[in-house]
């Protein structure tokens, strides 16, 4: 293994497949140019390849800052989740419906158990039929820029925390912690999404990035 | 010299010259600079990534001498974020001079 594959195997770790290949072809392109660069001042080969190395600099250093701004393996893992995910839902008819009727259904229901004086059932209903509606719907919905992406996400967040004070009332912060522990998977993706918008150019956002 | 924070300040400042390929950009830094500005090359490609992340410059594909190279250009998002960091580090380099030159 010559030096340079040391070099690029560290500096590529936890990258996805696409953001490693760029790193390889752009640091050999590199390294060639600078090499050349090198042997065209007269130096003999092992030194034009040893300062063409040196000139690099620590692979781990670039591997923390290249993950900074490239995908990593686990994003790249998520955004194709996602992707399929989503491809599931808006090309299946039935899926289409159910998902489209049942926060409807809920958000009815806790509107007659309001009628008939069951506070309780009704507030539980609500809070259930508004997350579902804010997580389900968003899909069918022409949210594909980034101005109605963010007003989205203020509205999916403050329905989040209007929920939980729906449900839990006086004791809405145990609420939110409780929330929060049954909701974390949802936080981690969410989190996630955030890094990789950070991560990707405008132009290649696929759909549900917006969301 | 150390060159946190400054590099995508100079990266942009060699790209508004004339689009070029990150050995080209690192070398330019470089000369410009009588070599007293050295950074690892390394952690050129993650800061234009950045830039272009953030829609300050584009990338190509070119050849230079009968090989491929990836080639960036300043946008003009680009230049309007170069222009804001001159004035901003015209004046901290104002407000430093006016300290160091009172010691």
């Amino acid at each position: 293994m010559t030096t340079l594959d040391s070099w690029l195997k560290q500096a590529v770790r936890h990258l996805s497949k696409d953001s490693a290949d760029l790193v390889r072809r752009e640091i050999q392109e590199h390294y060639d140019a600078a090499r050349e660069a090198a042997l065209s001042r007269g130096i003999d080969p092992q030194q034009a390849e040893a300062t063409a190395m040196q000139a690099l600099g620590d692979p781990r250093v670039a591997n923390r800052q290249y993950r900074k701004v490239l995908l990593t393996s686990s994003e790249a893992s998520l955004l194709r989740q996602s992707n399929s995910e989503s491809r599931m839902i808006c090309s299946n008819k039935w899926m289409k419906w159910m998902l489209l009727s049942t926060p409807g259904t809920l958000l009815l229901l806790s509107a007659i158990f309001l009628a008939m004086h069951r506070s309780d059932i009704s507030r539980g209903m609500l809070a259930f039929g508004a997350l579902m509606a804010l997580f389900f719907v968003p899909p069918f919905l022409p949210i594909y820029t980034i101005a109605r992406g963010r007003i989205y996400r203020v509205i999916k967040w403050t329905v989040f925390l209007g929920g939980v004070l729906v449900v839990f009332g006086i004791e809405s912060r145990t609420g939110l912690w409780l929330a929060s522990c049954c909701f974390f998977p949802m936080f981690f993706t969410e989190w996630k999404r955030m890094m990789i918008r950070r991560k990707l150019p405008i132009a290649q956002w696929p759909r549900q990035l917006y969301l | 010299m150390n060159l946190k924070g400054t590099l995508p300040t100079l990266i942009l400042e060699v790209l508004v010259q004339e689009p070029s390929h990150g050995y080209r950009i690192a070398q330019k830094i470089k000369l410009s600079s009588d070599g007293l500005l050295d950074f690892k090359e390394g952690t050129l490609y993650p800061a234009l990534h950045k830039l272009e992340n953030e829609g300050s410059v584009e990338s190509y594909d070119g050849v230079e001498n009968g090989r491929a190279r990836r080639y960036y250009r300043i946008t003009p998002s680009g230049r309007k974020a170069l222009k804001e960091d001159r004035t901003e580090w015209q004046q901290l380099s104002r407000a430093v001079s006016m300290i160091l030159g009172e010691a």
